[in-house]
C-alpha cells in the first residue's frame, strides 16, 4: 500500500482525461483518511467542507473550464497555515494570536487554482520540535511501523502522504521539518531558498530560518505546486526578490560534495545506504571535510530561540501555560540569550555563506543523508550512532539545520530502507535561489535510484 | 493591524522563572549552556565586519495594501 501511492501527476492526468471526477477523487480520499485514522494525522477535517469544494471543481471541469491542471486535486495542510475554513492551532492549547478568517499566501494560491484544501495535519507544537511527538492531539504515527515516529514537525502532513491518504501536503522548514518527516515516512519533502515562497499567514516558529515547503509521492509532484508557492508576495518582504518557478534546463554533470566530519556522524547503516545509492546514480562526487559544524549549530540554535521567544512575547504573558512544558523551556531559553549572543550568532551565519560561497571547491550540490538514523521508537528518548549520543529530539535535525542556517534549497529523497523496513532519505542542499537546478539535480540521482522519469 | 506588546512585559511585572518545574529550569540551564560553549568555540577572522542581517527598505514598499 505505501510503495504504489499514487502521485499527483497521476490525479491530475486522471482529472484531465476525466477517468474521475473531484467528487470521486474526494470521496475516494476522504474514505481513506477514515482508514488511516490511526495514524492521528489530521487535526481537523470537515467532509461537508471538502465535498462542497470538490462539486465546485466538478462543475467547472464538467463546464470545460479548470482553473488549473490541479483543479480538483485535494491537497493537505499543515496546522500552522492560516485557513479561512478551518481553525488554526499549530496543535498547541496556547492557542494562537493571530486571525484564522483568512488565508496563508500560499493557501490562497492553492484555492485560487481550485485546489481542494482538504484538512489541517497534525504538527509539533508550534514546529518547536522534529519529533511530532508533542502535540495537544497526540503524536503522529509512522504509516511504515506504527511503533515509530514520523518525525516532523510536518509530520502529519507527511504521514497523510505516505499513506495515499493525499497525493501532497504543505510544510514548514526551519530546521528541517519538512525534510525529516519526509525521510522518516519514505517520501519526497522539498525545502525552497530562504525568501522564494511567500511565509504569510503560515505562523512562525523563526522568522529568519522558516520556509513554506511541499510532501509528495515524487519530485515531480513537487514541481506541480511550486508555481503557486514560488514569488514575490508584497505581504512578506523577504520575497521582494523572489522569482517565479521557471524549470531548469536538464543538468549534465553535477559536481557533488559529500560533507564529513566532527559533527557529520551518522549510523553506519544509514551510511551505507547513503554511499550505496550514489554510487548507484554514478554522479562526480567527493567528500569534503567540513568543520566548525558544532559552532555553527549553536549559531543556529540561538537564532531560532531568540526569534521563537520573541515571537510568542505575548502569548507566553498571557497564556503561558498554554504550552507544553518542553515548548516552554525553549521559549524561556530564548529569552535569556543577550542582543550580543544573537548577533554574534548572525555573524557566524555570515561567515557560513561567505564559506559556501567562496570557500569550497566547485559544487553544485551538497550531500548528507537527511537523518542519521531511521526513524525512531516511540518513546525513546536517546539516539546513538557513530560514537555519539544524542536526544532523538537532536538526532532529528542533525543534518537539517544546515540548509535554513545558510537559507539554502534543500530536499529529501527516499533512497532505501533499513534492515527493519523504515525509509532512509538522502538530501541534497544547492546554492540558494537555485532551487530549479538543484531539482533538476535531484531529478536526475532519482532518476538512477529509483527509475522515476 | 500592528500589535503593540503588553506594556507590562518590559516593566517588572512579568517575573522569571515564575511557576517553571524543575525539569524546565534544567532544561533552559543546559540550553543555555550548550550554545554558549558552541559559540564560545568560534575561531578565525570573519572577512564580515558585520552580521548577515537583511534589511531592504524598498522590499517594504510593495505598493500594496
Amino acid at each position: 500500500m505505501l510503495e504504489k501511492n499514487e502521485t499527483l501527476t497521476q490525479q491530475i492526468a486522471a482529472l484531465a482525461e476525466g477517468s474521475y471526477t473531484a467528487t470521486s477523487l474526494a470521496k475516494r480520499t476522504l474514505v481513506r483518511a477514515t482508514q488511516f485514522a490511526a495514524l492521528n494525522a489530521f487535526v481537523s477535517l470537515d467532509e461537508s467542507i471538502v465535498m462542497a469544494q470538490a462539486k465546485a471543481a466538478t462543475l467547472r471541469r464538467e463546464a470545460g473550464k479548470p482553473l488549473s491542471p490541479i483543479d480538483g486535486i485535494p491537497i493537505a495542510v499543515k496546522d500552522n497555515y492560516l485557513t479561512k475554513d478551518y481553525p488554526t492551532t499549530a496543535c498547541s492549547n496556547a492557542g494562537p494570536l493571530e486571525s484564522s478568517d483568512v488565508d496563508a499566501t500560499i493557501v490562497a494560491n492553492l484555492r485560487a487554482a481550485g485546489a481542494i484544501i482538504l484538512g489541517k495535519t497534525n504538527m509539533h507544537e508550534w514546529a518547536y520540535g522534529a519529533t511530532n511527538s508533542t502535540s495537544n492531539i497526540g503524536a503522529t504515527y509512522n504509516p511504515h511501523n506504527l511503533a515509530h515516529i514520523t518525525g516532523g514537525s510536518s509530520g502529519g502532513s507527511a504521514a497523510a502522504v505516505a499513506s495515499g491518504i493525499v497525493a501532497a501536503a504543505l510544510g514548514s522548514d526551519t530546521g528541517g521539518s519538512v525534510r525529516i518527516p519526509a525521510s522518516a515516512c519514505g517520501i519526497y519533502g522539498f525545502k525552497p531558498s530562504y525568501g522564494r515562497a511567500s511565509r504569510h499567514g503560515v505562523l512562525p516558529l523563526s522568522w529568519s530560518l522558516d520556509a513554506p515547503g511541499p510532501l509528495a509521492n515524487s519530485l515531480e509532484d513537487i514541481e506541480h505546486l511550486l508555481p503557486y508557492l514560488f514569488g514575490r508576495d508584497s505581504k512578506d518582504a523577504s520575497t521582494a526578490h523572489a522569482k517565479n518557478y521557471k524549470p531548469a534546463a536538464k543538468v549534465e554533470k553535477p559536481h557533488i560534495l559529500n560533507l564529513v566530519g566532527n559533527g557529520l556522524e551518522r549510523s553506519d547503516e544509514v551510511d551505507e545506504i547513503v554511499c550505496r545509492a550514489l554510487i548507484k546514480a554514478d554522479v562526480d562526487c567527493s567528500d569534503y571535510e567540513f568543520s566548525g559544524f558544532g559552532t555553527y549549530f549553536a549559531a543556529w540554535e540561538t537564532i531560532l530561540h531568540s526569534e521563537a521567544s520573541s515571537y510568542h512575547l505575548n502569548l507566553l504573558e498571557k497564556n503561558p501555560a498554554g504550552f507544553s512544558a518542553v515548548t516552554r523551556a525553549h521559549l524561556e531559553a530564548g529569552r535569556k540569550l543577550t542582543a550580543v549572543e544573537l548577533l554574534e550568532s548572525q555573524k557566524l551565519r555570515a561567515i557560513l555563506l561567505q564559506t559556501l560561497s567562496h570557500d569550497l571547491p566547485a559544487w553544485d550540490a551538497l550531500v548528507l543523508p537527511t537523518l542519521p538514523v531511521p526513524a525512531p521508537k516511540h518513546g525513546v528518548d536517546w539516539q546513538e550512532f557513530g560514537g555519539r549520543k544524542v536526544t532523538t529530539q537532536d538526532s532529528m535535525t542533525w543534518f537539517c539545520w544546515f540548509a535554513n542556517m545558510a537559507g539554502l534549497p534543500s530536499l529529501s529523497i527516499p533512497v532505501g530502507k533499513s534492515q527493519s523496513g523504515l525509509p532512509i532519505g538522502m538530501m541534497l542542499m544547492g546554492k540558494p535561489g537555485r532551487d530549479e537546478e538543484l531539482l533538476a539535480i535531484g531529478h536526475l540521482i532519482d532518476r538512477k535510484i529509483n527509475g522515476h522519469v | 493591524m500592528i500589535k503593540l506588546y503588553n506594556k507590562n512585559y518590559w516593566g517588572s511585572d512579568m517575573k522569571d522563572d515564575a511557576n517553571l518545574t524543575e525539569d524546565q529550569t534544567e532544561r533552559i540551564k543546559s540550553t543555555l549552556a550548550r550554545i554558549r560553549a558552541g559559540l564560545e568555540r568560534k575561531t578565525g577572522k570573519s572577512q564580515f565586519e558585520e552580521p548577515a542581517h537583511i534589511f531592504s527598505p524598498e522590499a517594504y514598499d510593495a505598493g500594496e495594501k
